[in-house]
């Protein structure tokens, strides 16, 4: 059965001087998606200008998917969206934002 | 990374330039855990020499694969001095995986496989005062001096969506290889070729761009987990899973210990004859191996645990569930040519790694690209630093008039009025060319219609390609997906093209180049070799001793 994933992206453009805002997209889909199949739906079909990795290590080791959904850490190639349901998803690093769910990994690099 | 350290060791400055965040981007975070050294009692170099000639179907140059052995084991020493861990025996010694066309086992775990060994090499380079590391960059031209040597590059800054320039005395490239020209791989999206495109835009030669590594198991369906590795060789083995292969129809297929090619050979011959699954595989089958759960758990957690697990949450448990897979683009064996200096026929510009072409052959053993990685890695950065100490940097006086130039062209593709085609779809009709004309099989007339349509895509759809993100003060704007793609489709056909036009010039089959229309490999072996204005022609072999 189709049913629709629901999602607001929080999206931001520093460079630009465009500040957080959410923007909302919906996707019509019978099965689980990941967010990072998710995300590239939206950037093929909906929306050219949304800005993420599309990078996967395969492995879920490298985390350069990694996105905040619903207030926690999340990577993108290896968590499921479900049909029916309502998700939110910024930048996992705010405050090192490149544009939209990019982010520098420059800044705060991990031990 | 490993090139970078070892200049930066002979007392150069040294910047590295990655696409995306380096050590979360690329080829090798997406390696497997083979690491092919020579340590078991018994083996030897030549032997390790034996089985990488013979494994490549005599393709290899004999010079290159000689290095490769000779330094694989103290490559591996370095690797542990950075931090990398090796699995090891309660002695200390190494304990390494026995894998097809080995003689001895000598295929050295590395745990966290590729991307745990890039981020040894990351946090050694780290330490040295002489490596800067540049992430989000897209090299978009080496630059050459008036002698025609390599002096700096144009680069495309992602972060600031700006063109800037890079002086340098040498330059090396280690971009990983071009499997994504495919429309099923298992490579990472970024292994579009560039560093290969680089070269040959410079000048430099080409070598056996046709040969490319298909791998026998990857993930076709769902799309969820699509593309993700699981390694034939753990699967049959008796040791190891002692699992099996099986067609749609839930039969068996094939026996024993075979390399890469002829298990890609087997599998493709029952989705070609209508044997294969729903969505065009086979099936991995560990749900009738003869161990016991706990010993399959305690296998897969001991040999591909990051594999075992991701599958595993994502729905797919091995132990319970047959798995769909099929054949996949793997590896590039053919790139740059170098020689025993990892020096390009362009002075000043060197290669290293996936991105070369004349080391494995026609096919490769399994764990010889991380070794290849290691050994030519530091014998680029020893050649680069060497030759740039002679040098003074490029005066670069019209730089600025080269950078107007390439901007004017990247903004062709910025278009306000609706219609155009988006540079991914122009990505996808040349990865469907190129499986299709170009894949598992090959002959001439599919070829031919290859080149043709690769050749209508570039005169009447490539002139449409749209990009509709652009920031209001004329820059790229931040991080230009777009356009990062537009640029990497460009190079693509480009290569696709040489692709081609190699794939056609190679009458035989040989290893992974399997032409139906010239079944037999019986002639003496020979490269082929493509430059600018040059179309393919024939190279021999370098044999032993040729240099070093």
């Amino acid at each position: 059965m189709i049913r629709v994933i629901r999602i607001s992206i929080g999206r931001e453009d520093p460079l630009a001087g465009r500040d957080l805002q959410d923007q909302v997209y919906e996707i019509r889909t019978d099965r689980d998606m990941t967010i990072l199949e998710v995300l590239q739906e939206i950037y093929q079909r909906l929306d050219p200008t949304l800005a993420f990795r599309s990078y996967r290590c395969g492995r879920r080791l490298c985390r350069s998917c990694e996105v905040n959904l619903d207030g926690r850490t999340a990577r993108g190639c290896a968590t499921l969206l479900h049909p029916g349901k309502t998700y939110r998803i910024e930048a996992a690093r705010q405050g090192s934002v490149i544009r939209d769910l990019v982010f520098d990994f420059d800044e705060k690099q991990e031990p | 990374m490993r090139a970078a350290i070892e200049a930066a060791a002979h007392g150069v400055q040294v910047l590295v330039a990655d696409k995306g965040p380096v050590g979360r981007s690329g080829t090798t975070p997406m390696a497997m855990e083979a690491f092919q050294a020579v340590g078991f009692p018994g083996d030897a170099e030549e032997i390790h020499f034996r089985d990488t000639i013979e494994g490549g179907y005599h393709l290899g140059d004999e010079n290159l694969v000689s290095i490769l052995v000779g330094d694989a084991a103290r490559r591996a020493k370095d690797l542990e001095a950075y931090g990398v861990r090796f699995k090891k025996r309660p002695d200390g010694a190494y304990d390494p995986m026995h894998h097809p066309g080995q003689t001895f086992p000598r295929a050295l775990f590395i745990q966290g496989g590729g991307f745990g060994m890039l981020a040894g090499l990351i946090q050694e380079a780290r330490k040295h005062p002489k490596v800067r590391i540049l992430n989000d960059v897209f090299v978009v031209q080496v630059s050459l001096d008036k002698g025609g040597a390599a002096s700096g590059a144009i680069i495309l800054d992602l972060k600031e969506g700006r063109l800037k320039t890079i002086q340098s005395k040498a330059v090396i490239l280690a971009t990983g290889g071009y499997e994504e020209l495919w429309a099923f791989n298992d490579a990472s999206c970024t292994a579009c070729g560039d560093g290969i495109h680089l070269a040959y835009e410079a000048g430099a030669e080409l070598i056996d761009l046709e040969m490319l590594q298909f791998y026998p198991t990857v993930v076709i369906h769902p799309p969820s987990i699509r593309g993700t590795l699981f390694q034939y060789e753990l699967i049959t083995d008796p040791e190891m899973l002692a699992g099996r292969l099986i067609n749609g129809g839930k039969e068996p297929f094939f026996q024993g210990k075979l390399l890469r090619d002829a298990v890609v050979r087997a599998i493709w011959r029952e989705i070609r004859d209508g044997r294969g699954t729903p969505h065009g595989g086979v099936y991995i089958d560990l749900i009738h191996s003869v161990k016991s759960r706990e010993d399959l758990t305690r296998a897969l957690e001991k040999w591909q645990p990051n594999q075992f697990h991701y599958l595993r949450d994502m729905g797919f448990d091995l132990r319970e569930t047959l798995v769909e897979v099929a054949p996949h683009a793997h590896y590039s064996l053919g790139g740059v040519a170098i020689d025993e200096e990892a020096r390009t026929t362009v002075p000043g510009l060197f290669a290293a790694g996936e991105t070369t072409g004349n080391l494995h052959g026609a096919n490769r053993v399994s764990g010889n690209a991380l070794a290849e990685t290691q050994v030519f890695g530091a014998l680029a950065g020893a050649s680069a630093a060497g030759w740039a100490k002679g040098r003074e940097f490029d005066a670069m006086p019209e730089y600025t008039e080269r950078m107007k130039k390439i901007e004017e062209l990247l903004k062709v593709w910025f278009r306000k009025e609706r219609g155009g085609i988006r540079p991914h779809c122009v990505r996808e009709m040349l990865q469907g060319v190129m499986w299709e004309r170009c894949g598992v099989e090959r002959d001439a007339q599919g070829l031919e219609r290859g080149r043709e349509r690769l050749e209508e895509i570039e005169r009447e759809v490539l002139p449409r390609m749209t990009i509709h993100e652009q920031s209001p003060d004329g820059s790229f704007g931040a991080y230009p997906k777009g356009l990062q793609e537009a640029l990497e489709v460009r190079i693509m056909i480009e290569l696709g093209k040489l692709v081609l036009a190699s794939a056609l010039f190679r009458k035989e089959t040989r290893g992974h180049h399997m032409r139906v229309d010239y079944p037999l490999c019986d002639g003496e072996p020979v490269h082929t070799l493509v430059a600018k204005e040059m179309g393919p022609r024939a190279r021999k072999i370098k044999r032993r001793g040729s240099g070093r």
